[in-house]
């Protein structure tokens, strides 16, 4: 079982799945950098193959590692015997350039053939639809965030991005003191919390 | 105690979400939010907030590292090949002689099929067009999903010359219960992918076994025929075999 695990990789998947969980930003920049340099080739191959052109072939690729990484972030994608990392972003990149194909009303025959090879369902499949699903959600949420403005969006992004301490948040956006900065991510937190009720 | 204005309350809640507060605060912290269901959700609105934050952030890193990549692979296609220029000189017509024509033509033309079934990369074609469309193969005959997936990767890997990401792949469509026509076209494919990793000697046993084998279902022409048992010659010949 070890040589198998050597044979396919799946000890150096298994430690960059890891390694995509960081909680260090630069660790988890490095282990993105691996996935478009090592496994993210057969899905702009598909698309290119499949009619799409170079452009759309970049957006699924964009679209396709943000929501594998998203996750293996939060636990949904679960590394399992005898799969790989690619052949599941594949499985991704398959199912948005399908909907994205139905969108513009334009079903190739080999969506219609890849549709029939599984039978029609199967726990990858599944996760797949289930992580589209969930990150369609959360996509909303995002756009949410954006209507926020750019100085919420600092204040409240300042210390996971650059690791900034209330105080040092307070310097950079020019607030007399560290009790003003904490009175304005509150104003925010509560701008953010009327646009999700006003969502929902 | 949970704290009574609203700024003071994120902040615990935001202290509790970060591990920041120590094993009594947390019990108590927790005990409020069990008994309190407005606090409740002011703490799942909280960890939704988190989460938002997270994600935007990571959507600002991969769009990032993407631009780069995008522009890297631009870059790569757009290279130009590195051609030294030909400066023409004037030359006065000469008479050849028809002999020395001819045969200055036969050594051209050879020299230029030999470095062209040496040098040319081998096409590794588009097996989905020309079977699964093909319309006779029925549902049940479908390789199923993982051997499909692995036999799209490893088939892109040697597209893409990463041999050794497609090598495993292919291995494994070879000893999956597929027909005959996948296992085939992935001997193909391992041949070409063991000829990219310098493995000519893996490459020939695999191309034995496609020319012994008088059922061999997957259609290679006759050109990249020749290009492969040349260049597997050539890296045997020059010992470029690593294993």
């Amino acid at each position: 079982m070890q040589n198998f695990k050597v044979l396919i990789g799946t000890q150096s998947q298994e430690k960059l799945i890891a390694r995509l969980r960081s909680k260090d930003r630069r660790e988890l920049n490095e282990a993105i950098r691996d996935v478009y340099d090592h496994h993210i080739s057969p899905v702009r191959y598909f698309v290119l193959q499949n009619g799409g052109d170079a452009h759309d072939a970049d957006d699924l690729v964009q679209t396709t590692v943000l929501n594998f990484v998203q996750a293996v972030r939060n636990g949904s994608f679960q590394l399992q015997e005898g799969t790989t990392i690619e052949a599941f972003l594949f499985v991704l990149a398959k199912n948005r350039w399908r909907n994205t194909l139905k969108q513009r009303g334009f079903m190739r025959d080999y969506v219609q053939e890849m549709e029939a090879t599984g039978g029609g369902y199967d726990s990858w499949e599944a996760s797949a639809q289930r992580i589209m699903e969930e990150r369609e959600e959360q996509e909303r949420y995002i756009q949410l965030f954006n209507l926020l403005g750019e100085r919420c969006q600092t204040i409240l992004t300042a210390y996971r991005r650059d690791g900034l301490s209330m105080r040092e948040i307070a310097q950079k956006m020019g607030f007399d003191n560290e009790r003003v900065a904490i009175n304005e991510k509150y104003k925010c937190l509560q701008k953010l919390k009327a646009l999700f009720r006003y969502e929902t | 105690m949970r704290p009574k204005s609203g700024q003071e309350q994120m902040e615990w809640i935001d202290a509790y979400l970060h591990d920041a507060l120590s094993s009594t605060e947390r019990a108590a912290f927790e005990k409020e939010m069990i008994s309190n269901p407005e606090f409740a959700r002011e703490v799942e609105f909280m960890q939704q907030a988190d989460s938002v934050i997270d994600d935007f952030l990571l959507a600002e890193m991969v769009g990032e590292i993407h631009a780069e990549k995008v522009q890297e692979w631009k870059d790569a296609e757009a290279e130009p090949a590195k051609e030294t220029p030909v400066i023409p000189l004037h030359r006065e017509p000469q008479q050849v002689p028809w002999w020395k024509w001819s045969a200055g033509t036969a050594a051209a033309v050879t020299i230029a099929f030999t470095s062209y079934i040496t040098l040319s990369p081998i096409q590794v074609q588009d097996t989905l067009s020309q079977t699964l469309r093909g319309g006779d193969a029925s549902i049940s005959e479908q390789p199923s999903r993982i051997c499909f997936e692995n036999f799209y990767a490893g088939r892109s890997f040697v597209m893409t010359q990463q041999p050794s990401q497609a090598i495993p792949r292919l291995q494994q469509v070879i000893d999956c219960e597929v027909r005959p026509y996948f296992k085939d076209a992935s001997k193909w494919y391992l041949t070409v992918a063991y000829l990219q990793a310098n493995q000519p000697k893996e490459a020939e046993t695999i191309y034995q076994e496609i020319t012994e084998n008088p059922d061999f279902s997957y259609d290679i022409t006759w050109l990249d025929k020749q290009k492969i048992s040349w260049q597997i010659r050539i890296a045997k010949w020059f010992g470029k075999d690593e294993a």
